[in-house]
């Protein structure tokens, strides 16, 4: 596990997250990033502003990519953004390096999956109206549990 | 004791801040969804003086 942030002020550049070499003894590389999107339920969105409880959600984004390569044998990063984001912008990405595309896939589906439910973070949705407002989420689990 | 909550998400509305001072009586414990530091806490976990309490409202990443 590196001390390497995962949590990043301001949108994600999905490119920076694919530079790293393909380590040799892998032959799948399945890619997940998460985009603010234009309407939600209906309403005009312009942006979304994400809060964190930043040393929790490092923590539980760290602990992600560990049981990640765990459970499927792969090399997993993970990253989400914190701040004003708007329509388009990329939110969080997930990147997996594996021997083949079944584990690639399956890591990659869990990652996010288990991010959403794991880690402390929270979508203000910002709309065309000039209101705001955060979003229902879900009870904080363990990774483990995922 | 006094100790300080953090509230994030909609917890920063329904408390009006983001920092919230609470005094407490002696032997207070922690008792829903909160961290302190980089942990979620459980509700039996002994308060210490000074310590900050973080309100971890249901989450909504990604």
């Amino acid at each position: 596990m590196t001390t390497t942030s995962r949590l990043h002020q301001g949108a994600l550049n999905v490119a920076e997250w694919l530079a790293q070499p393909m380590p040799p003894d892998c032959g799948g590389l399945a890619v997940f990033a998460g985009t603010v999107r234009d309407v939600h339920e209906g309403r005009a969105v312009t942006g979304i502003n994400y809060h964190a409880h930043a040393a929790l959600a490092e923590r539980r984004l760290a602990e992600i990519e560990t049981e990640a390569a765990q459970r499927f044998g792969a090399q997993v990063s993970v990253a989400h953004a914190v701040g004003e984001l708007k329509v388009g912008d990329a939110s969080v990405v997930i990147v997996v390096r594996s021997g083949h595309r079944a584990e690639a896939f399956a890591a990659c589906r869990w990652a996010i999956d288990t991010l959403k439910q794991t880690v402390p973070i929270w979508k203000e949705e910002r709309y065309a109206d000039g209101a705001a407002r955060f979003l229902e989420g879900t009870p904080i689990k363990n990774v483990k549990e995922s | 004791m006094r100790i300080t909550v953090e509230c994030y998400g909609a917890s920063q509305r329904w408390c009006g801040a983001e920092l919230v001072n609470l005094d407490l009586g002696e032997a207070a414990t922690v008792a829903d969804a909160l961290a302190i530091g980089d942990e979620i806490v459980a509700g039996g976990r002994a308060l210490e003086e000074g310590e900050r309490l973080a309100l971890i409202p249901p989450v909504s990443g990604g």
